[in-house]
């Protein structure tokens, strides 16, 4: 198997429901193995996540390169600093290892999987209508 | 593996898991397993120390957004 459908994440907001695409990684801890969901955010340059996952699973936060992180906001007091990784995770519904930048954020930042070292990987077609993605491994699509 | 596939399911029910369900976890990050939330926290930080005192097994984590639409996070 080389591809592998996953149905979004329903959830409420002010306009009404949204559905935002999933997909869960396994990282190895120090106290043993946790899956994580995190939102497929093909906006986004790289993955995000708290400094606290990037701890967890053995990393010294003050060694990855240093990054700031703004929103729409300009003001200063609303960045937040975070340290870029890179981490190992395994993709459980191909039992496929990935090696991925994450941007470690030192605050309570949201699990995000951009498109650095994942959109790599995966061909990734969002069906909205059908609120699934599908990813497609690229090099075992190949061989 | 079989395990991750049991924790895949539990995110499974949180999408389809009734608003009352979730309402008092919006903003949180939360750790699921069996259907059931174990432990949440408005912080990563806070789960974790939760989840060393449960010592429940593999749990799914993910955040619980607030209802509020997503938008981007500029990096420098």
């Amino acid at each position: 198997m080389s591809s592998f459908a996953k149905k979004w994440m329903r959830q409420k907001t002010q306009t009404g429901t949204v559905y935002r695409p999933v997909v869960d990684l396994l990282f190895n801890e120090e106290t043993g193995r946790n899956l994580y969901s995190f939102i497929v955010d093909s906006g986004a340059d790289i993955s995000l996540a708290p400094r606290q996952l990037a701890e967890r699973i053995g990393l010294d936060w003050d060694k990855g390169s240093k990054i700031t992180l703004s929103g729409i906001s300009p003001k200063p007091e609303c960045t937040l600093e975070g340290r870029i990784h890179k981490v190992s995770a395994l993709v459980p519904d191909l039992a496929f290892e990935l090696a991925l930048p994450v941007c470690f954020a030192n605050g309570n930042a949201p699990l995000l999987i951009g498109r650095e070292g994942f959109f790599d990987e995966f061909d990734i077609t969002l069906d909205k209508t059908r609120r699934r993605t599908v990813f497609s491994r690229k090099r075992a699509r190949r061989a | 593996m079989r395990e991750a596939r049991l924790r895949q399911r539990d995110g499974e029910w949180l999408s389809s898991a009734k608003g009352p369900v979730i309402r008092r976890y919006r903003g949180k990050y939360v750790a699921i397993r069996n259907k059931k939330i174990l432990a949440a926290s408005t912080t990563m930080k806070g789960l974790y120390a939760k989840l060393d005192k449960l010592k429940p097994g593999m749990v799914l984590i993910t955040r619980i957004e607030r209802p509020a639409l997503l938008v981007y996070v500029e990096l420098r």
